[in-house]
């Protein structure tokens, strides 16, 4: 029995003197920037906007997602505290899609981390497209191996299209099952070639943290903590000497009065409000939502369009992964178990010649949508292939979901170019739970995601095909879903009117500010992001432990 | 079939009514196996012989390894929602809810609506009966192997059954 979120009674606060690095934020970027800065000597203060949650709360989270009755969100996201505006063409339900608490959005992720391509970085070069990175995959190879190691990446050596690799993975590949099988034969009869998918969940016991034990509810909570999250290296930052305040959301970032340096971070708790936490060097790593509307609700005389933002380009740019998916049923093949996660991808549409369709990566789901637990869905809301438990006298339930189907499902995550319009601004007609002035996202695609959303329709559609599948059905090219990834609106490059950070991660217009996440990238790519989120952040860790 | 207690319980009753259980004290903080005393649990019992007989034998068990590990929020949700679901019992038939037999049990929970009602926490009595009581219980035994299997499910999602379950292996 425990609370949610381990409050206890005497929770100090308040602000530390002057320390050498402020983090915001305690997600995965924070996490691994904190320990490593904190490990180099370092006397490093992480500020986190939402709370700790108990370790032990997790088993509770799991019953919230998987009853169709339950009254809170899995991780305490909605209300005032996280208001926000959907002003784009398409409804984008933000809170869906992110944590805010120690651990962050890893706390719901699915674990998957795969290296961006070179081609990611060179996307003007090779193809006239969007804007190159000033750094290329070269500077990143040795911190995403180090990222693989600090997160416990179990994978294979079996996939043709890597990108360069120095070492194996530090974990083996999680293994295969029969319908996995079925897959890899009709795949192979197409010319098409899976391998495993690496993922940052223990598929043997690793850094003090235990393996798998199949819960399979990966998203949105993994209870047995097998499945790396941020929290891991908060602690570890903690144990190394970092101070982590949580409840301690930033209002805004002071400069001095050249509008060269940032001198404190002003914070509020439940307790007290505009307390300030003064530092040499300030990392906002919060996410591509969070750390622009920071920057833009810091504004001054010297920024009066906000914080960093005399290229006026914080905030645009704002990326997502757009998905496609084709569905179909198989016989269920024998011995298989209705758990559901996906140890197989693809690759191999990933890199291209041609500018259009873009980068592809696809994953190989199976089982279904229906669990045991919908059951609990209520007469009047119950999914179609289940017996309401309370239909007729009887009240009791006779049958669960149809398994004499086996559900296929092949995905594509799609690379989405940036675009000025695609962005998150302020609402300054609504208000949060202190006051401030609320993220407003707009996000759309365009017409080279729906051809490659198309192109991901047409593979998958071969290969259920080629396995005999029924009952195929797509998703609509035009109105994809999203895979919650954050990307590009504080974006890197060497000119400070096209760009927000500099190769170093630091702001054009503040010598001591950096950011550390995703929303530094140039181009999204079609790999899940955070692995690269990792790299950059081990990177930056080095950058700023070398500045003395 | 291995007597569960609540049968061998029900067996006394049948001998003797339902006059020796006293009161009807549901939240037992004396003891170390879990927040519910003999009645609660005998209660949720009840419940589980009405929504899934099929998983019966497993109930108990399932019973126990499910409370003991609610916050103190829910058990004070599950604990008061029996308690006023055990006066209605004893007003209709004289004996606690843990004491009914599954016939009576489930007329009772029919007369007071639970089947045409949403689940709800927090609501009236036949909404948090359906949501602390008759969904919480079909939670926790649907999560479980012994629960499903009845499906053809033997690793449902929830239940740690091992990640190699899914090489058809085991």
């Amino acid at each position: 029995m425990s609370a949610d979120d381990g409050e206890s009674a005497q929770v100090d606060r308040s602000p530390s003197p002057r320390a050498d690095v402020c983090v915001v934020s305690a997600g995965v970027a924070g996490g691994l920037l904190a320990h490593s800065l904190a490990t180099a000597g370092l006397d490093v203060v992480v500020l986190e906007a939402g709370p700790r949650f108990e370790f032990d709360s997790r088993i509770d989270r799991m019953e919230r997602a998987l009853r169709p009755d339950s009254a809170r969100s899995v991780w305490d996201m909605g209300g005032e505290r996280d208001a926000f505006t959907s002003s784009g063409p398409e409804y984008y339900d933000l809170n869906d899609r992110r944590v805010k608490g120690v651990g962050g959005a890893t706390l719901h992720w699915a674990g998957y981390t795969p290296r961006l391509h070179e081609k990611d970085f060179e996307m003007r070069s090779r193809y006239g497209l969007a804007s190159d990175w000033p750094i290329g995959y070269d500077d990143l190879q040795s911190y995403f191996a180090k990222a693989e190691t600090e997160l416990g990446v179990a994978g294979g050596d079996d996939n043709p299209f890597s990108p360069p690799r120095e070492k194996d993975y530090p974990l083996p590949p999680f293994p295969t099952g029969p319908a996995d099988s079925r897959y890899v034969e009709a795949c192979s009869d197409l010319g098409i070639t899976l391998h495993s998918a690496p993922q940052a969940r223990n598929s043997e016991a690793y850094d003090d943290r235990g393996p798998c034990i199949g819960f399979s509810t990966c998203i949105p909570v993994c209870p047995s903590g097998a499945k790396y999250s941020g929290d891991v290296h908060v602690r570890k930052a903690e144990q190394a000497g970092a101070r982590v305040i949580d409840r301690a959301p930033v209002q805004s970032l002071e400069h001095d009065d050249a509008g060269e340096t940032v001198e404190a971070a002003v914070y509020n708790t439940p307790d007290a409000t505009e307390l300030r936490q003064e530092a040499r060097y300030f990392v906002l790593a919060g996410g591509a939502i969070e750390i622009p509307r920071l920057l833009l609700s810091s504004a001054s005389e010297a920024y009066p369009d906000g914080l960093a933002n005399s290229s006026g380009l914080v905030g645009n740019y704002f990326m997502e992964h757009p998905i496609a998916s084709v569905r179909g049923t198989i016989p269920k093949p024998e011995g298989q178990e209705p758990i559901f996660w996906w140890p197989l991808e693809s690759h191999q549409f990933y890199d291209h010649e041609e500018a259009t369709p873009g980068s592809i990566k696809l994953e190989f789901k199976q089982g279904s949508s229906a669990k045991p637990t919908d059951a609990l869905s209520g007469f009047d809301t119950l999914v179609d292939d289940l017996a309401d438990p309370f239909a007729g006298d009887d009240m009791s339930i006779e049958s669960g979901p149809v398994w004499d189907g086996w559900g296929l499902t092949i995905s594509g995550l799609v690379e989405m170019l940036p675009r000025e319009r695609n962005r998150v601004a302020l609402d300054e007609s609504k208000t949060d739970d202190h006051g401030n002035p609320v993220p407003d996202v707009a996000l759309d695609i365009g017409e080279r995601e729906v051809e490659t959303l198309e192109y991901v329709i047409d593979i998958g559609t071969r290969i259920l095909e080629a396995m005999g599948a029924t009952d195929i059905e797509t998703t609509d090219p035009e109105s994809p879903g999203y895979a919650s990834h954050h990307m590009g609106t504080t974006r890197l490059g060497e000119d400070p009117t096209e760009s927000v950070v500099n190769p170093q991660l630091r702001t054009h217009d503040l010598d001591n500010l950096f950011v550390s996440s995703s929303s530094v990238f140039v181009t999204a790519g079609a790999m899940n992001p955070t692995l690269a989120i990792a790299a950059l952040s081990l990177r930056l860790a080095d950058h700023i432990a070398g500045l003395d | 079939m291995r007597v569960t207690r609540r049968q061998a319980l029900l067996g006394l009753v049948g001998a003797s009514s339902a006059g020796g259980l006293g009161a009807y004290e549901l939240f037992d903080w004396t003891t170390t196996d879990g927040p519910l005393s003999d009645a609660g649990m005998d209660g949720l019992l009840t419940v589980a012989d009405i929504v899934h007989p099929a998983a019966a034998e497993d109930a108990e068990r399932a019973m126990s390894a499910y409370v003991g590990r609610l916050n103190e929020d829910r058990v004070r949700g599950l604990v008061t929602t029996l308690s006023e679901l055990d006066s209605r019992s004893r007003r209709h038939y004289g004996a606690s809810f843990g004491a009914l037999s599954r016939a009576q049990g489930e007329r009772l929970l029919a007369r007071l609506g639970v089947n045409r009602v949403q689940s709800r926490p927090e609501g009236t009595l036949a909404e948090r009966v359906r949501y602390h009581l008759v969904n919480s219980v079909l939670y926790a035994l649907l999560t479980r192997p012994d629960g499903t299997e009845l499906f053809g499910i033997g690793n449902p999602v929830g239940f740690p059954g091992g990640f190699a379950s899914h090489t058809g292996e085991l």
